[in-house]
């Protein structure tokens, strides 16, 4: 979630508020308003995964 | 929320909470004692398109439901053949973490990941020394009987795990650091080039309790990609802990190797790669945090965040003191 909220840009302090309370939500907003970044969930293209696996070991 | 420390004095009190050395695989070595332990959540990942509240009715077990190293086998057997039957795709990792807030396990599944191309397994026919190895026993043993006295907490002020809750097992972390000062060259050698998958783990271990340098950082970050998870696990972490300590040493780390392997379908090394993604994120380096800025590593990072439990905020998130993972 810390992680996600640097991503969007929000003040360390908020985020790391917003991690100890489990709230997502103001970052994935935060997210959204990115310029040319879609959002995580909607992206167009579907998921980024590919149904199976795969370690190529 | 991983903070960087360098005075182990402001640390506060956290939770009992513990991945048992990361984690406690499922194929039974999960359970640490033969008594039933309550499901305490069940997580999902790579579940884009799935709907995972048919996939959970679905399953052998239920949040709540007590599971004992007797019953998990056959249950988590049971619940790889729900999957397919579900979503016609195999799991990708089915992983049981001990403990959640309340002492109850974690599982979480596998639903798709990214193909992650690992390394080669090393040729030669390299060994540890006894001592090593007896080292990394005790350790584990160490580890364990701490998890079970909730006494998780570590300084990684050092740039290596110290416990700082359980004076024993702190004990032999400074045994290993010792002996790691002394035999660094020998232990990257058995971790780069030995075909025993454990003791190439063993050596990730021990070379995390090394002198900080761009050779051991170096070393690591390959052995992040190695053949085997648990070598992969235990060199993230370690990672995870010097970059902690120190920041500068994060430009010697492929950034690269840890988007991969959050994409991974396999739990530990999402795990570990969110460790190491939320100390390298913590300067707030813009090239960095544009670089992860893509649909997957969102969509990723998001489903981890709606994980219920604070494992998701171990993972990326690391609080002081730390809780081992």
């Amino acid at each position: 979630m810390i992680v996600l909220g640097r991503i969007a840009g929000l003040d360390e302090t908020v985020v790391q508020k917003l991690a100890a309370t489990h709230n997502i939500e103001p970052i994935l907003a935060a997210l959204h308003t990115l310029p040319s970044t879609p959002p995580p969930s909607t992206s167009p293209q579907g998921s980024a995964f590919p149904p199976f696996p795969l370690n190529l070991s | 929320m991983f903070t960087n420390s360098n005075n182990a004095c402001d640390l506060h009190k956290l939770k009992n909470l513990l991945l048992l050395l990361g984690l406690l695989l499922v194929s039974a070595a999960g359970f640490a004692q033969e008594a039933d332990i309550k499901v305490g959540e069940i997580e999902f990942y790579g579940y884009h398109g799935v709907d995972t509240g048919s996939l959970r009715k679905s399953l052998p077990f239920r949040e709540g439901d007590p599971i004992s190293r007797t019953t998990a086998t056959e249950k988590f057997k049971q619940a790889r053949q729900a999957v397919f039957t579900s979503t016609g795709t195999r799991a990708t990792d089915l992983a049981s973490v001990c403990c959640d807030e309340r002492n109850q396990l974690i599982i979480y599944i596998g639903l798709s990941g990214k193909p992650v191309r690992y390394l080669a397994r090393p040729s030669q026919k390299l060994n540890l020394p006894g001592n090593a190895i007896k080292l990394y026993g005790n350790m584990m043993v160490a580890i364990q009987t701490s998890a079970q006295r909730g006494a998780v907490n570590e300084d990684w002020s050092n740039g290596y795990a110290l416990s700082i809750s359980y004076p024993p097992l702190r004990a032999i972390q400074l045994q290993m650091h010792a002996y790691a000062m002394r035999h660094e060259a020998a232990i990257t050698n058995v971790l780069e080039n030995s075909s025993d998958d454990r003791q190439r783990s063993i050596a990730a271990e021990l070379l995390g309790y090394a002198a900080q340098s761009t050779h051991q950082v170096e070393s690591l970050a390959k052995a992040s990609r190695d053949s085997s998870g648990e070598v992969r696990n235990n060199a993230s972490r370690a990672l995870g802990v010097i970059i902690g300590a120190k920041p500068d040493m994060a430009r010697n780390i492929p950034l690269q190797n840890f988007m991969d392997m959050l994409l991974s379908g396999t739990w530990t090394d999402i795990n570990k790669a969110s460790l190491v993604l939320g100390n390298l994120t913590s300067p707030r380096d813009p090239t960095i945090l544009s670089q992860l800025r893509t649909p997957p590593v969102l969509e990723r990072l998001e489903e981890m965040a709606r994980w219920r439990t604070n494992h998701s905020t171990v993972s990326n998130d690391r609080p002081r003191p730390h809780r081992r993972t």
